[in-house]
């Protein structure tokens, strides 16, 4: 995907302007608060028509005015070219639409649009807590399928029914009736992360082989349930066997303590855990290679150059990992990259430099 | 708002309350009905009146009546010893338009679903496990929705029920009539290729 233009209104502190961009990087150079990361913002509000910096859409608007409104000129490989356009209203009512079409569920953009953020908040992936690796390997699986995202809402839903029941329901036989939607959709969202997981291992290899030869970095999904030591045969009987174990404790918490909500990602160097033996620079390392990875994989399952989006992240790392680093990512694909100072980008295909004043970008 | 009338204020409130209806809707709805032919306003509000007195639920099945039991329970050629569970009245209708179904019906009037607090006991289950224990009954099909809440519930009846010797299916879920493969998503094909039939 290319994004040839941006035109915004009332959104943050951009001014009211339609910028072109180079299919190539475009950097964005500026002092702090100018609004370098709110060009990124914009563009990465199609991904799910959500920002990735708040929650509530009414925080987009700029401050006085009671709408803002983005909107996005973009071509495909394939020769389609399509408009994004997205308007919040200061009642936090949203309305996207795609080439003129209003869009009623934002699970219809899925794989349309494309594109990859890294900046620092990317750190958690290493450092955080499970939510954070969840999470990452739940939303590159529903990039590319729209069955990923359904199954996923329908286990939060079986596991909603079921913290409830373990709650409410008067008899044993009531509360575990609800085991077997949640076994059999936990089964399948297990099995969806462990292939995406597995797909992520191999392009992180790749990747880290080009960037540094120092490190051995590899990812090893834990599932909750599936424990080698079990004499289950099989997933479900794995999960329903350890549900059973479970069953005093879940009855006096109230809440299900195993399933693909309690599962984690492990991360490796060398074999070792990397979250208590690894270093801050390796743990960024793992945490751009993770990113590069959800890149490739978007990339392999669309058939189609994801647009990549940088915020502030070569100042980072050591010189020469940056410089192999942006080889890498200048390959064939757009690029937006914020940086406080100029960069040097060497070998830059079409290189575009825009600097960020007041909301306003010029040349 | 003060309409400067305390009877149109009233009405556009309980208007309001209704499901799917706003304040705009319904102050639109009030303003219309004082405008409209007298007959108009009567008629609906006669029928409003009368709703909830003559409309009720059949004492065997559950499904809309105005009288003890339901056309269909009545009907002596429909078959007896088959009845088929669905959640609501409006899926009666739905069944009905088919003309493939000859059985009964029974209507539960929801599904299980602990998160809204309705458990088995908020339910028309009890009748249902009655009508199956006088015997008659040789097959339930249950025709609840396929989701979290209707296949748990499609649970529950089967575990109740089935100890009675009666036989309990559900619902096929697979490819729909006359679409092709290519257009459906990959958990309706997987579900359709787990339930496949011999030719």
């Amino acid at each position: 995907m290319l994004i040839e233009t941006l035109s915004s209104t009332y959104f943050r502190n951009l001014a009211s302007q339609t910028i072109s961009f180079s299919p190539g990087v475009n950097l964005l150079v500026g002092e702090n608060g100018q609004g370098k990361t709110n060009v990124l913002e914009a563009i990465y509000l199609f991904k799910f028509g959500r920002s990735f910096r708040t929650r509530r859409d009414s925080d987009m608007i700029r401050f006085g005015e009671d709408f803002c409104r983005v909107e996005i000129w973009s071509a495909l490989e394939r020769g389609d070219s399509e408009q994004f356009s997205l308007a919040v209203e200061a009642s936090g009512a949203k309305q996207a639409k795609v080439s003129g079409k209003a869009i009623s569920k934002f699970s219809e953009l899925v794989g349309k649009y494309p594109c990859v953020l890294f900046g620092p908040q990317d750190l958690m992936l290493a450092n955080g807590p499970p939510e954070e690796r969840r999470r990452f390997i739940d939303m590159t699986g529903s990039m590319t399928d729209r069955s990923y995202l359904e199954l996923l809402k329908g286990y939060r839903r079986a596991l909603q029914q079921r913290n409830a029941a373990l709650k409410l329901a008067a008899i044993p036989e009531e509360r575990s009736l609800w085991d077997r939607e949640l076994v059999e959709k936990g089964c399948a969202l297990t099995e969806r992360r462990t292939r995406v997981v597995e797909q992520i291992v191999r392009h992180v290899k790749r990747h880290s082989s080009t960037l540094s030869h120092l490190f051995e970095f590899s990812l090893d999904y834990k599932s909750s349930f599936m424990d080698e030591s079990m004499a289950a045969t099989d997933a479900r009987e794995a999960f329903s066997m350890k549900l059973a174990s479970m069953e005093e404790e879940e009855a006096r918490r109230g809440v299900t303590l195993v399933g693909p909500h309690r599962d984690d990602v492990f991360l490796l160097e060398g074999g070792k855990d990397l979250k208590r033996f690894g270093s801050q620079g390796q743990k960024r390392l793992l945490a751009v290679l993770m990113k590069l990875a959800e890149l490739s994989f978007l990339e392999a399952e669309l058939e189609e150059p994801c647009v990549l989006l940088l915020d502030d992240v070569f100042s980072e790392f050591d010189a020469t990992i940056g410089k192999r680093l942006m080889q890498l990512l200048n390959d064939g694909r757009q690029v937006f990259v914020t940086s406080p100072s100029q960069l040097e980008w060497k070998d830059a295909r079409f290189m575009k430099k825009f600097r960020v004043e007041a909301g306003t970008l010029g040349a | 708002m003060d309409y400067g009338s305390e009877t149109l204020s009233d009405l556009i409130r309980s208007l309001a309350r209704l499901p799917g209806i706003g304040t705009k809707t319904a102050q639109r709805l009030a303003l219309h009905l004082l405008k409209a032919d007298d007959e108009e306003a009567e008629k609906l509000g006669n029928l409003i009146a009368s709703l909830r007195e003559k409309v009720r639920f059949c004492k065997a099945c559950g499904s809309i009546t105005e009288k003890e039991e339901c056309a269909i329970c009545m009907d002596p050629s429909r078959n007896r010893e088959i009845i088929c569970v669905v959640e609501g009245p409006q899926d009666v209708l739905l069944l009905e338009k088919t003309r493939h179904y000859k059985g009964l019906y029974h209507v539960l009037h929801g599904v299980l679903s602990p998160i809204d607090g309705i458990g088995p006991e908020n339910l028309n289950l009890a009748a249902l496990e009655q009508r199956v224990k006088s015997g008659e009954i040789k097959e339930v099909i249950v025709a609840t929705n396929p989701t979290v809440e209707g296949d748990t519930t499609a649970l529950y009846i089967a575990k109740t029920i089935e100890p009675y010797g009666c036989t309990v299916t559900r619902l096929a879920r697979g490819l729909p009539m006359g679409g092709s493969l290519e257009f459906a998503d990959d958990m309706t094909i997987a579900s359709a290729l787990e339930r496949r039939e011999k030719i």
